[in-house]
């Protein structure tokens, strides 16, 4: 199984203790990424490539996905209603899909709000309440009123929802009508945007996942934060301790509050080979012992309800009658098997609003007809279909602005640095050999490395911006449309500017010396050297650069999916990233092809289209 | 006051060029707590393999690279085989013929991975290769052939037929005509081609992402992008840069000593075509 | 017996192109050296290749010491092979170079060096043995190829050209030594050159070709005071040979631009070129034919010039101790033995008999 980071050891404690009462089987926890997404992306290559892990650890709403592919065996067989009856029933009910259960819960999550007794008499229930709290105790930039979840990423579909729900609305409902366009989710969106644009939270928000909001928190820089009952656990190691409560989510006046039920479970994968043994574990996992070692380990709330009552844990935890209530009141999100799409839907959208790319309206009008559209309409035939796809669309004019950019600033850079190389001096090895150095270093590796150097505020492009005064104030590159677009055209520049050059330095020595010397002796300038004989003579060597350069940026792929993965809002989202999605994630690997086929194509189509255009009269005889 | 210019541009190029690599160096060895601190400083006060350290024993990077070494180090040896036999069959072909072949090789080379991963993904899949070195072995194979081929046709182009056919005289069989005369006479060609070929393979990223899904499985850069899931504050950067750091001095090193041929075979490549 | 001999060979590369070779029959006399001379792309080298073994034949057999060798592969054809660069393995010592084609032959190691040692010696390159190809000089590497080729002890030497890579003056050296290192150990040798001076000196049996085609084959002097066809007599000799255009009727030779005609014992009727050699020339007598004409152009060469004399629209040369002015009026005489008759159409020779 994978999960994340193994905090505190719990799981290596569950599994020692599981080992020590069960002899011949063995257990291996894979420490994946933080990220849900990523993890679940993992999963998800592991079922395609059909070798599994036999546990799978999911989130809940991986269920439906996981369920109808078919990937998962059902649990019915080992875990009878009785069984289930003693755990959290909103858990139990997130395991169905279409009638059988395929997801024991092994922990509980859900949304909530964390507030600081120390400085808020009262903690808002409502909207209205928490803009006047706000309003009140707030004083950004040194104390913000709330934070959360807002990179685009699950976390902020969980957000998000919890407003709408709140608000009283829901995205589909049992028909499988999309109920997005309605006037609720409009004014709801409108509240998360001023949530922001009032400063009540600090406008890095939009690149916070969990982790982020609770450090955020923990510095005192935050009167509030949404978060999952996991933060609690840290909270009370740190100087908070004692000084933070817990509520349900605001709502608005005249609804019920809402969380959104998180948590996670384990399945079996239906290629296991050895599904008795899987079942043993994940049964040893809802016992009272290994829930327990959990909760203490690594503050993780239990599925077993009984524990709730537990004194032990009371003692603890004495929160936990609250949050049982807050619990029982959660929520699930749509359950559908393309909830992985439905969701990216919708993080697009949200992001897009707190970014300031849409207004609310048309954010919500467009959630409300994609989602429509993929439930719905998914049987368009793929030429048609080509027609609707809007995430075509808008990645295909990203990849035209990230092409159109990149390749004319590769060229001019790389002519210059020709030109210079071109001439004799000393240390001219240096040059080149330096010149080699972004060519041959990684891409993905070193758009980590750009990550890095455009963090907000550590990164060394906003110290160096600040020093010599291009920005009055460090910037979030990689959480603005402009600046992410800017980040990867410039990584993108630097990587590939010496390619283009060192092409063009051997063009440039292919000229013969004896034609400059004779068009100088017939009086030319430099000038009149450079337009009639470099330029000309170079030309075989600049279309081969440029066929290869367009062809190279356009299928843009490692850089991009490492620097931004498309965010925010899918503003800097390639086609080669959409394809790969469309294959590896929503899996329609037919379409996915259908477009790769497109694709290559129009590339051919358009290198003949340079060979045509850029062919000398002599070049053609 | 023209020397100044050319002085001034030149530096600006070189730091333009390395900044970012030294970026990495030094982050990677500031002690681990200094990364996060403000203002930024520029030079380490002090030097600190604690992030070094942390990406072998924490996480498995060993592992990482001891796969890109298999998959680059198969991939480079059989492109490097596979090229070998057949720039020796184009060889014994015309030159214009041979070039004509040749080109339509380069079409496929010119193709970016991403274009190429599903159908790739597609058919390992069907061949259960998918989480086998193989897979990447043999897409990075296909991926490189058509370059390998250019720089090895080139070279044995350079080779006089009438060795080969001293040899034919002499006794030699058509292999060992390959194998004892046109090899070892292409030796720096070979060299240089591996080389790249290796570089190419080390750095690929998309192919190595989807056809070895397992952790166990991961390249280096795969496992550098995974490290963490994206920006923010939780994300090990120190470690990050001390891996990225570890990845990319090999190569510096390496194309610092090829250099020349390097560029030879660069542009010899990408020119013709 | 003949050492090599070819049946009715044809050869072409690309298909239906001009043919390398049509129709080649040759019988090359045991422990001849026989030249095969011709213009680039005549085929000479092809036909060589073909020996060897390098390339095979569209149609036509090939026997070497009496066996048909058209299956045979090369290496184990019995015939050596020196070619024109020598193609020396750059990456091994001059004593492998040498030794390799036995040791691939499987004979033991004692007898190798042994073997080694003696055509070292006999071609005086036994103190190279330990050097790479790369630090001899040309005639040296000439040497190293040679002695990879004599110690093999073939049927049949092949050369290709082994002159051609060197300087004028360690050629005319090397020519006379391998005709005597060849005739030294009675060796059948195939040698092809584009050099008629070399091919003329060196061989015992020669054979010109042109366009695919043998010309002619035959005892060298034999050739060059008998040409069969007005390539051949074109082709050989030390000067270019004056032709003339014309018609032979009634036993006479006329001169196309008129410029002159006469008598001959030939019966044919027929458009034709005569053609005399320079040195049947001979400048300020009176022999049989005489003629004048103005002197247009003067090559000295030394001991005697090279004069073109205008008459009509042929330009004649021959040599002539004395250096008359340009513009001078000078005559000139030949004997009308010395005219040689090609048919116009056909370029063969034609003779008073028939």
């Amino acid at each position: 199984m994978i999960g994340p980071e193994d905090v505190g050891g719990a799981w290596a404690e569950v599994i020692h203790r599981f080992h020590a009462a069960h002899r011949g089987i063995r257990i291996d926890y894979i420490s994946g990424p933080w990220s849900t997404d990523e993890r679940q992306n993992m999963y998800i290559r592991a079922f395609l490539a059909g070798d599994a892990f036999e546990l799978v650890y999911m989130d809940v709403i991986w269920t439906a996905k996981f369920a109808s592919q078919g990937w998962l065996l059902p649990l019915d067989r080992w875990f009878s209603p009785e069984v289930r009856e003693t755990l959290i029933p909103q858990g139990i009910e997130a395991g169905f899909y279409q009638g059988r259960f395929y997801r024991v819960p092994v922990r509980s999550d859900v949304g909530m709000l964390y507030y600081r007794k120390d400085l808020l008499p009262e903690p808002p229930r409502t909207w209205e309440e928490f803009e006047i709290v706000c309003n009140r105790y707030g004083n950004p930039p040194d104390r913000y009123c709330i934070v959360f979840q807002g990179m685009q990423y699950e976390g902020l579909v969980c957000n998000y929802l919890e407003y709408l729900w709140g608000a009283g609305g829901t995205p589909i409902d049992k028909d499988q009508n999309v109920l997005l366009d309605r006037d609720e989710n409009i004014s709801v969106l409108s509240f998360m945007k001023e949530v922001i644009s009032q400063g009540w939270a600090p406008r890095s928000v939009i690149t916070f996942q969990e982790q982020q909001a609770l450090e955020f928190f923990e510095q005192g820089k935050a009167l509030m934060m949404r978060n999952w009952p996991y933060a609690w656990t840290i909270l009370r190691r740190s100087p908070l301790e004692g000084k933070v409560g817990i509520v349900p989510f605001i709502h608005r006046t005249g609804h019920e509050p809402a969380g959104t039920l998180g948590g996670w479970g384990l399945g079996i994968a239906r290629g296991a080979r050895f599904p008795e043994a899987a079942a043993k574990f994940i049964e040893f996992t809802v016992s009272p012992e290994a829930q327990k070692v959990l909760h203490f380990r690594r503050g993780a709330v239990p599925a077993l309800k009984s524990l709730f009552k537990d004194e032990e844990i009371l003692q603890e935890s004495p929160h936990y009658t609250d949050l049982y209530e807050v619990l029982l009141k959660s929520r699930m999100r749509p359950i559908h098997p393309d909830y992985p799409r439905i969701s990216s839907i919708m993080q697009k959208h949200v992001s897009a609003v707190l970014v300031g790319i849409e207004s609310p309206r048309e954010a919500a009008l467009q959630m409300d007809q994609s989602i429509e559209g993929l439930i719905k309409g998914k049987r368009h035939s793929w030429p048609l279909r080509l027609y609707f796809d809007h995430d075509l669309k808008m990645t295909l004019k990203n990849t035209l602005v990230f092409t159109g950019l990149s390749v004319p600033f590769e060229f001019l850079l790389g002519l210059f640095f020709a030109l210079l190389a071109h001439q004799p001096f000393r240390g001219r090895t240096m040059l080149r050999l330096s010149v080699l150095v972004p060519w041959a270093l990684p891409t993905a590796v070193m758009a980590m490395a750009w990550q890095w150097m455009f963090n907000n505020p550590f990164g060394v492009i906003n110290d160096l911006m600040v020093r010599v005064g291009i920005l009055s104030k460090p910037m979030d590159w990689l959480s603005t449309p402009e600046g992410a677009m800017f980040a990867a055209v410039f990584a993108d520049v630097w990587k590939t500017t010496p390619f283009v050059a060192i092409i063009l330095l051997a063009g440039l020595q292919s000229i013969p010396q004896q034609l400059k010397e004779s068009l100088s002796i017939d009086g030319g300038g430099t000038r009149m050297m450079f337009f009639h004989l470099i330029l000309p003579l170079l030309m075989p060597f600049i279309r081969v650069a440029l066929i290869f350069r367009i062809i190279h940026a356009a299928g843009i792929f490692d850089l991009i999916w490492v620097l931004t993965k498309g965010g925010p809002a899918d503003t800097t989202r390639t086609l080669s990233l959409y394809i790969y999605d469309l294959a590896f994630r929503y899996d329609e690997v037919g379409y996915a092809l259908f477009l790769t086929g497109l694709f290559l194509i129009s590339l051919i189509l358009v290198s003949l289209l340079i060979v045509r255009s850029t062919a000398l009269r002599y070049e053609r005889i | 006051m023209k020397k100044l210019i050319f002085s001034i541009a030149i530096a600006s190029i070189l730091l333009y060029c390395l900044f970012p690599f030294f970026w990495t160096i030094q982050t990677a060895l500031k002690p681990a707590g200094t990364v996060f601190r403000l203002p930024v400083s520029y030079l380490p006060e002090t030097i600190s393999l604690e992030n070094i350290i942390d990406v072998f024993s924490k996480r498995p990077f060993g592992r990482y690279v001891l796969n890109s070494l298999i998959a680059g180090g198969g991939a480079t040896i059989l492109t490097l085989w596979v090229a070998a036999v057949l720039s020796f069959r184009l060889r014994a072909l015309d030159l214009r013929r041979a070039l004509r072949i040749q080109r339509w090789f380069l079409v496929g080379a010119i193709l970016p991975p991403a274009l190429l991963v599903i159908p790739v993904f597609v058919v390992m899949k069907q061949l259960s290769l998918v989480n086998n070195y193989l897979a990447l072995i043999l897409a990075y194979t296909a991926l490189n052939l058509p370059f390998a081929v250019w720089m090895l046709h080139a070279a044995f182009r350079q080779i006089p037929k009438e060795l080969d056919e001293a040899a034919v005289m002499d006794g030699f069989s058509q292999s060992a005509i390959l194998y004892r005369i046109i090899l070892p006479l292409s030796r720096p060609s070979l060299a240089v081609t591996a080389v790249l070929v290796f570089i190419f393979c080390w750095n690929e990223f998309i192919l190595a992402l989807s056809l070895m899904p397992a952790q166990s499985k991961y390249t280096v850069p795969v496992g550098i992008a995974l490290l963490s899931g994206a920006s923010g504050y939780e994300i090990p950067w120190g470690e990050i840069n001390a891996a990225v750091a570890l990845t990319t001095v090999p190569i510096i090193l390496v194309i610092a000593a090829f250099q020349r041929w390097i560029i030879e075979g660069l542009t010899t490549g990408a020119v013709k075509g | 017996m003949a050492a090599v001999e070819l049946r009715g060979i044809s050869k072409s590369f690309i298909e239906g192109s001009f043919p390398a070779l049509k129709d080649i029959h040759l019988g090359i006399p045991d422990g001849a050296f026989a030249g095969i001379l011709g213009p680039s792309g005549c085929g000479k080298t092809t036909l060589l290749r073909i020996v060897a073994g390098l390339e095979r034949p569209d149609a036509g057999e090939i026997l070497i010491a009496g066996q048909v060798a058209n299956r045979i592969p090369p290496r184990e054809r019995n015939v050596a092979m020196v070619f024109q660069n020598y193609a020396l393995y750059p990456h091994k010592r001059v004593y492998e170079n040498i030794a390799i084609g036995l040791q691939l032959r499987g004979v033991s190691k004692e007898r190798i060096a042994e073997k080694v040692e003696a055509v070292a010696n006999m071609l005086k390159i036994e103190t190279l043995v330990d050097r790479y190809p790369k630090q001899l000089s040309g005639g040296q590497q000439q040497r190293v190829a040679l002695a990879r080729a004599l110690v093999r002890e073939p049927e049949v030497f092949l050369l290709d050209e082994p002159l051609s890579n060197l300087d004028a003056q360690v050629r005319e050296a090397t020519r006379s030594e391998l005709k005597k290192l060849f005739r030294g150990i009675k060796a059948t040798v195939l040698y092809v050159t584009h050099d008629q001076t070399e091919a003329m000196m060196m061989s015992d049996y020669l054979i010109v070709m042109d366009r695919g085609v043998i010309r002619q084959a035959g005892e060298p002097t034999h050739i060059y005071r008998d040409p069969a066809h007005r390539f051949v007599a074109e082709f050989i000799g030390a000067h270019r040979i004056i032709s003339v255009p014309g018609r032979l009727q009634n036993g006479r030779f006329q001169s196309a631009d008129e410029a002159f005609g006469f008598d001959t014992p030939m019966r044919v009727t027929s458009e034709v070129l005569m053609a005399i050699r320079p040195e049947n020339l001979i400048p300020e007598s009176q022999e049989e034919i005489g003629l004048q004409g103005e002197v247009v152009l003067i090559e000295p060469m030394g001991p005697t010039n090279l004069i073109s004399v205008k008459v009509g629209q042929t330009e004649w040369r021959m040599c002539f101790a004395r250096r008359p002015i340009e513009g001078e009026i000078m005559g000139f005489s030949f004997s009308s033995s010395n005219a040689l008759f090609f048919d116009a159409k056909s370029g063969l020779r034609l003779k008073p008999g028939n």
